[in-house]
């Protein structure tokens, strides 16, 4: 109780108060409360504004899901004839697959309406498996820096509890598994929720419980994943479901419900609008700049392109048959990158010195690498000249350098 | 796929490629990319470059 201010709605208007001791005030319009204050401090409820300007009560940053919008997608936008484990399309969303049918994976322009999304990451079976090993899985992941999750305060007596809200679309209605990882711990909590209606956009919300036993270490390493369960072989649900956090037992991981996404050729699913945020309430989606969500993205992952013509950046001849080209980073990276991909095509590439070029004899390779800038080798004919300055340029329309720094 | 050694630099760091299952090579990668160390702990070993 409290003492309740009530400006009336109803009759014939006017004031109404009552009061109680619990020293809480209530300010309310027609008889909900839009303020209280108490002890403890003001809470608003709906909107708040200044000099007309209405303000997000929700934090900036809240969401622990990097691109969950699926807005970024550096390596493409379409990827088909996918096997294997890996990250193609949309940033910071990877797969762990095995046996697990054939798919394609894009940047899809469907996404659920009136809701502010551009995309969705969608997955589409190309090759089934409808009669699974007992060891074949298919799940998507978000893995996230420990570092960032700190304020979980797991392995505490005050673990905090988060809440999982995304969106989802597929043909093949049933149970699903949603499973929280921690990887330092190797612990594991799994939920299921349920696909309502085919090829219908459904929102879903499962709040995870804090880990009081559990461990993310304060670094930049692999410190807590979310994973979308979409095939499973026995292996991974013939145990009793995982629901509270465990230490990992691969047979309680999924469960025994689970829908095998697998079992046809043109079975789809698509998700966005993935948010992870502190406490039991899901919040609307936190939609960020597109330079900012970039930004973040480029952490783990940074792209560079030219077009015909076009310069991707300069350094010297080491020797007359290799072009040392240094780059340094949009945005310093989680580590110093370990891949860097290419066209797979050499002529796509070139080095420009004097006032000529040559095109290269095999694509440029990663030669060194550091968290601020990497050394680059573009292999060439024997036409260069020692200690002269020269760049790295190309006559194609699609050649990039991509630098990898995923967990 | 397969990976083979590209070259050595001063440093004594190895550079490694991936050689895709259609022949091409478009990835280039140092020593201590995860996928390559999950690739030799099953058993295999990257070739020297021609």
């Amino acid at each position: 109780m409290a003492i309740n201010i009530n400006a009336k709605t109803t009759g014939v208007g006017g004031l109404e108060t009552s009061a109680d001791n619990s020293g809480n005030i209530n300010i309310q319009s027609g008889g909900s409360t839009v303020m209280s204050v108490t002890s403890s401090g003001v809470a608003v409820t709906g909107s708040f504004s200044q000099n007309g300007a209405v303000y997000s009560t929700q934090p900036t940053f809240r969401n622990l899901i990097i691109n969950g919008d699926m807005r970024i997608a550096q390596r493409g936008t379409s990827v088909a004839g996918i096997g294997g484990n890996g990250l193609n399309t949309v940033d910071r969303f990877t797969r762990e697959l095995s046996a697990g049918g054939n798919w394609t994976m894009s940047q899809d322009a469907d996404v659920p309406p009136g809701q502010g999304f551009a995309y969705s990451m969608k997955y589409l079976c190309t090759t089934a498996n409808a009669s699974l090993g007992s060891s074949s899985y298919f799940l998507i992941e978000s893995r996230n820096e420990g570092q960032n999750f700190q304020h979980l305060k797991y392995g505490t007596a005050n673990a905090e509890s988060v809440t999982l809200s995304f969106w989802v679309k597929t043909n093949k209605t049933g149970t699903y598994t949603l499973e929280a990882f921690q990887a330092d711990a190797n612990r594991n909590k799994a939920h299921t929720y349920t696909i309502n209606s085919a090829n219908t956009w459904e929102k879903k919300i499962i709040t995870i419980g804090g880990d009081t036993s559990g461990v993310i270490n304060n670094d930049n390493g692999d410190g807590y994943r979310i994973s979308w369960w979409l095939v499973a072989g026995t292996d991974f649900t013939s145990g009793t479901l995982a629901t509270s956090w465990s230490n990992i037992v691969n047979a309680n991981r999924v469960s025994s419900s689970q829908v095998n996404l697998a079992d046809s050729t043109s079975n789809y699913i698509n998700i966005t609008g993935v948010q992870l945020e502190v406490g039991s309430t899901a919040t609307e989606f936190e939609h960020l700049p597109v330079d900012v969500e970039l930004a973040r993205c480029q952490r783990y992952y940074q792209k560079i392109e030219a077009n015909t013509s076009q310069y991707f950046d300069s350094g010297w001849v080491y020797t007359s048959s290799n072009f040392a080209m240094i780059h340094t980073w949009t945005v310093p990276m989680r580590i110093a990158p370990t891949s860097m991909d290419t066209t797979g095509t050499a002529s796509d590439y070139r080095v420009a010195y004097a006032a000529t070029g040559t095109p290269c004899t095999s694509i440029p390779n990663l030669n060194q690498t550091g968290v601020s800038a990497a050394r680059i080798h573009f292999p060439t004919a024997s036409v260069l000249t020692v200690g002269h300055a020269a760049a790295g340029f190309t006559n194609s329309s699609n050649a990039y350098l991509g630098f990898s720094a995923e967990l | 796929m397969k990976y083979i050694i590209l070259e050595i630099n001063e440093y004594g760091n190895k550079i490694y490629g991936r050689i895709d299952d259609d022949g091409i090579m478009r990835t280039t990668c140092t020593e201590n990319h995860q996928p390559l160390l999950e690739w030799i702990a099953e058993g295999n070993t990257p070739e020297d470059a021609d």
